[in-house]
């Protein structure tokens, strides 16, 4: 035994009296193990590791109940923590060296000189190129899995016992992604360190974890042998979790031959962008965003739209709605009826505006009557599953799969017959990414909607497209139907793909 | 630059003329015994009986030969005039900048690491009187106590009358007397207000992830504070110093008239109540030359400080 927690109870002093975070939960590590910690966001998983790690707020938390350990608990020595945000997590005025340096000096009294070898050292264990420069760049000039591998330099320096990982892939490109968990895997065993992973994502768990907690609303509310909770879980809740994990080569009805018009033609879109445009200087360089992406779409099918992040995917959405204009190339849409649904349902929205009017701008700009929108509102809202009740509510009131169905109503009021959704379940826990999943399925077979699908996650593509297109820098570099790219996949970044998904 | 330089001379140059009052009138309306023809004479001399933008355009010419006229007043050139009053309101504003520096940065750490606490709640009570106070009548108000009824403290100029015959150190000591009250005086605006700035700073860069990072690392409190959080706390506050030097500026104004201190704050007081345009518009583009080069100063600073800016691939 490694660390052990018992009656583990956390709760956050709040203007309204306290919120209990974490209730009560008693957990062991052992050496050597890799115990993973599943959960939506808000079951209280962050914040008990961070109770662990001794980061959280005197003032603004209470923690009771027991921490033990078989060492001497030293954060930052031989207890570290790689955080989920790769790209907040270092200090962006200081060389990202000097950060990682910090760990020898602050613990082992080492000299600079010592320091910089160690970190040196660690850059090259983790498996970073040209460690020199890396040593001596700052945080932005690195990608998001150079600054994790970072994290994971800082965190390994002293060979810890035990290193806490807080969802560190889960902000990467899944081929970053499963780099990165196998560099955790493999530093594991070279150490001998325990891992406590945290995520919420039953995939990762499947890779990796020896066991397993299942954490809901601040309780543990299963626990065991990775084995047993996934083939066998006893709480109906693990189950919903476990089910509700979108994976490949399920069996999806496919809707068969395109037999309807053609309702979205984009032919040859370029479009790049300019930094640097400054009084003197017109533009020092050009960033080519989308080259030269011809697509078609029939009526009452999905498109998938499939990428990591920075390749364009974004561009091209904004493209096909007219929120951007292409240098080149041209959009053609019959019927001008096109909507958008954006990744982040919290930014999106209007904070200060109520659901109902949000869901109805599109036909207030149009000057609709009075009595027109508030049967559109109704009918809408009963498609996208909300409560008229709730149309005086605000958006910050309703939960975050609620928003993301507030954005769908919203684009459904103007009665489109092209939806593009760019990313639209990314931020959203996986049961909730379900639900929202189907619903836009359903949603499409009452309305007959045509879709874009942008995601990154090519779990979620093939259960929504009925053909792909894989986007890499800008350009479409294969373009098939779901059954032909999934099966027999031609193009090398299509295979890359499709090998880095768990 | 230099088109934003153009552009302040522009309207500054239409707004002074456009305001009642000539610089002649001072030898012209206010005697009885000018004549209509001796007036006009006088406007001719001076070149003020031309339309107003060929004025402007003569005056533009001169400029770009660095030449800033004669003083309606004494006949004496403009850049003469600035060139003696220039340094001591430099030497007011550069001690306050740095008087405003050393105190408001710790003020505000402190109260944004002690939120709420004593110390806090001082130095926000302070703070709100510091913004809330006139600085003349703040500057009568000392004038009074430590000029007048302790008589610790000059009460007017800069240097004493027998400044001549004072040795090095004594000359030293006599300036440093009398730069006390007016520097406090123009400070105390901006102390409010930096240390507001650097509190709010402080407090939103303590919640950052990076923070955390450091925290996580063991580092001790005052290496987290001290080299994570300050060192970024800093980039806004290096901009709004940029920001503020016109208003700096514009406080040596009154600062000076209050003290009678023969700086150029002063110099611009009394050449706008004689309509002196000359000496106005000159004082007006050594001012905005000073504000521009203060935010081309704050930028390089920003680049030098931020790393974000300075990356070019």
């Amino acid at each position: 035994m490694l660390l052990k927690v018992k009656n583990l109870t956390i709760n956050f002093k709040n203007d309204d009296g306290p919120v209990k975070a974490v209730k009560g939960i008693d957990f062991e590590i052992n050496e050597n193990e890799v115990l993973g910690l599943v959960g939506e966001s808000g079951s209280g998983k962050t914040v008990t590791a961070l109770s662990i790690m001794d980061l959280l707020e005197k003032k603004t938390c209470c923690v009771e109940g027991e921490i033990n350990t078989s060492f001497n608990r030293v954060r930052g020595k031989n207890i570290t923590m790689v955080f989920q945000e790769p790209f907040t997590s270092l200090n962006p005025v200081l060389r990202v060296g000097e950060q990682v340096d910090e760990v020898m000096l602050t613990h082992e009294k080492a000299s600079a000189k010592e320091a910089r070898s160690h970190t040196l050292e660690l850059f090259r264990k983790v498996m970073i190129k040209e460690p020199e420069r890396v040593y001596d760049s700052y945080p932005h000039a690195l990608s998001g899995g150079q600054r994790q591998r970072v994290m994971l330099a800082m965190a390994i320096s002293l060979r810890p016992k035990l290193l806490i990982a807080d969802e560190p892939t889960t902000a990467l490109d899944v081929t970053i992604q499963k780099e990165i968990l196998e560099l955790i895997m493999r530093l594991k065993e070279e150490l001998g360190m325990a891992v406590f992973f945290i995520t919420h994502d039953f995939d990762i768990i499947k890779k990796i974890a020896d066991r397993v907690l299942v954490m809901k609303n601040g309780r543990i509310v299963e626990s065991g042998l990775r084995k047993s909770v996934l083939s066998d879980p006893k709480n109906e809740y693990t189950k919903k979790l476990i089910d509700a994990v979108p994976s490949i080569g399920g069996a999806f009805p496919g809707k068969g031959k395109k037999t309807g018009e053609v309702v979205l033609e984009a032919k040859d879109l370029t479009k790049s962008f300019y930094l640097e445009k400054g009084f003197f200087r017109k533009h020092s360089s050009r960033i080519s965003a989308v080259s030269e992406v011809s697509l078609k779409i029939h009526e009452g099918r999905t498109l998938g739209v499939v990428g990591e992040s920075g390749c364009g995917k974004t561009t091209l959405a904004r493209l096909l709605v007219g929120l951007l204009k292409a240098d080149k190339g041209e959009v053609r849409c019959p019927e001008k009826n096109i909507q958008i649904v954006f990744q982040d349902p919290a930014s999106s929205l209007d904070p200060r505006m109520r659901m109902g009017d949000i869901v109805l701008e599109g036909l207030t700009i149009r000057g609709a009557k009075r009595r027109e929108k508030e049967l559109v509102l109704r009918e809408i809202l009963f498609n996208a599953r909300l409560n008229y009740k709730d149309r005086m509510k605000l958006p910050h009131e309703f939960s975050g799969g609620e928003r993301q169905r507030i954005a769908i109503a919203r684009s459904l009021a103007v009665k489109p017959r092209v939806l593009i959704l760019d990313e639209p379940v990314s931020s959203l826990d996986v049961i909730i990414q379900k639900e929202v999943l189907g619903l836009l399925k359903d949603l499409q077979k009452e309305l007959f909607l045509t879709y874009v699908f942008i995601s990154h996650d090519l779990r979620v593509i093939e259960y929504m497209s009925d053909d792909v297109a894989v986007i890499e820098n800008g350009r479409i570099v294969e373009l098939a139907s779901r059954e032909k790219l999934y099966e027999s996949p031609q193009h090398a970044y299509t295979k890359k793909l499709l090998r880095s998904v768990l | 630059m230099i088109p934003i330089l153009f552009g302040i001379t522009l309207i500054s140059f239409a707004v002074i003329h456009m305001a009642p009052g000539k610089p002649t009138d001072l030898v012209t309306q206010l005697n009885p015994k000018v004549s209509m023809e001796a007036r006009e004479k006088l406007n001719k001399i001076h070149g003020l009986d031309k339309p107003l933008y060929v004025q402007y355009l003569d005056w533009i010419k001169k400029i770009g030969r660095l030449d800033f006229g004669k003083s309606f007043a004494d006949s004496r050139p403009v850049i003469d005039k600035i060139a003696e009053r220039l340094p001591i309101t430099l030497l007011i504003n550069v001690l306050s900048i740095f008087i405003i520096f050393i105190v408001s940065i710790p003020v505000g750490i402190k109260s944004a690491l002690r939120k709420g606490a004593p110390f806090d709640k001082i130095s926000t009570v302070a703070v709100f009187i510091g913004f809330a106070i006139p600085s003349f009548w703040l500057a009568l108000l000392l004038i009074s106590f430590f000029g007048v009824h302790l008589g610790i403290l000059p009460v007017s100029g800069i240097v004493s009358l027998d400044f001549e015959k004072l040795n090095l150190l004594q000359k030293i000591f006599d300036l440093s007397r009398h730069l006390i009250l007016p520097v406090f005086v123009l400070s105390i605006g901006g102390i409010a207000g930096f240390s507001r700035y650097m509190r709010q700073s402080m407090l939103s860069v303590e919640h950052q992830d990076y923070i955390r990072t450091a925290r996580a690392k063991g580092l001790p409190e005052k290496e987290v504070i001290y080299r994570h959080a300050l060192k970024n706390a800093l980039l806004p506050i290096i901009t709004i110093l940029g920001l503020s030097i016109p208003a700096l500026l514009s406080g040596s104004v009154i600062v000076e008239k209050v003290f009678s201190i023969p700086g150029m704050g002063l110099l611009m007081f009394e050449s706008v109540f004689m309509r002196d345009y000359n000496v106005i518009m000159g004082i007006l583009i050594v001012s905005a030359f000073l504000t521009l080069l203060g935010n081309l100063l704050a930028d390089i600073a920003y680049v030098y400080a931020d790393p974000r800016i300075r990356y070019e691939k």
